[in-house]
């Protein structure tokens, strides 16, 4: 590709650029949305993977998975929405078949406790310790972990967080309420000295 | 202003070599898939037609008839015209105008 058409295609839309390579097959396309969104994949993948190696071969199936399958994206969501659906499906995916977990979310199932009715401000994992708060998330069941990092990094909307995960709103809104609470008693099990205060701003 | 979260995930950002590591196997796995696409676009639409010719036959290609067999045409006698009238329009005997 020329230049020119390099700085062009630097200029196009997601929907442009998608648009240009399901027409031409033209791989520069395909590689400017690449580039676009290769970094902020591979940081996703080794939130959720905690491997360099296992992180590099995530990004490269996700990045055909999304090549193979994209004369099915509907523009009913944003292009990075779509991205970051397929990148949060295949970590939980991946992680589910090598450690053989048979619980992605905490407490999936059942009512939930009179404790955990109370909910947990944003501000308490917000303002947690960035190191501290590394070490409470890799203690998180991995459906737990995409479902606070959907919503606290990528600012999902609920319903996009639904549809990423196959669950209706008021699920994810209970999940979300029990990933807090989880990532709340965990740090309070190795922070103890230092406990969360629950009526934080 | 980033939150805590944000900056967790910055800390696993990808360095450039990997990142162009990778581009390079997914572009090269892209420029496989769209060769390999206009190789169907070329070949199949010529394939399918051979194969329809072969299943169905041709006229060149069908088997030959003998005259008097089940699925013969007609045998018609020296003489008379063929079924429909002849090539100059004239109607046969059995046609109701002629009685």
């Amino acid at each position: 590709m020329s230049p020119t058409a390099v700085k062009k295609a630097k200029e196009y839309t997601d929907t442009e650029l998608i648009a240009l390579y399901l027409q031409e097959q033209n791989t520069a396309y395909f590689t400017q949305l690449y580039r676009r969104y290769a970094s902020k994949v591979f940081a996703k993948c080794i939130s959720m993977l905690g491997d360099e190696g296992l992180a590099r071969d995530a990004t490269q199936d996700i990045f055909i998975k999304i090549l193979l399958n994209l004369s099915k994206f509907t523009e009913q969501s944003s292009f990075s929405t779509w991205v970051y659906s397929i990148t949060y499906n295949y970590c939980i995916d991946l992680i589910r078949k090598k450690k053989k977990i048979p619980l992605l979310y905490t407490e999936d199932v059942g009512k939930i406790s009179k404790e955990q009715e109370v909910e947990i401000p944003d501000s308490v994992l917000l303002e947690m310790k960035q190191e501290r708060l590394a070490k409470v998330l890799d203690r998180l069941p991995p459906g737990d972990k995409a479902i606070l990092m959907m919503k606290y990094i990528d600012d999902l909307q609920i319903k996009d967080i639904g549809e990423t995960l196959g669950k209706t709103e008021s699920a994810i809104k209970m999940q979300i309420m029990r990933a807090k609470h989880k990532a709340q008693s965990i740090y309070d099990e190795m922070y103890g000295h230092d406990p969360i205060e629950g009526n934080g701003n | 202003m980033a939150n805590n979260f944000q900056l967790w995930q910055g800390d696993n950002e990808c360095p450039d070599e990997i990142l162009n590591e990778i581009e390079q196997k997914v572009v090269h796995q892209a420029n496989t898939l769209s060769l390999f696409g206009r190789v169907i676009e070329l070949f199949v639409p010529n394939a399918l037609q051979t194969a329809a010719h072969l299943i169905a036959g041709s006229k060149q290609s069908g088997p030959t008839r003998r005259n008097g067999g089940r699925y013969s045409g007609p045998v018609i006698p020296e003489g008379r015209p063929p079924a429909g009238g002849g090539a100059d329009g004239r109607l046969l005997p059995s046609d109701p105008d002629t009685i």
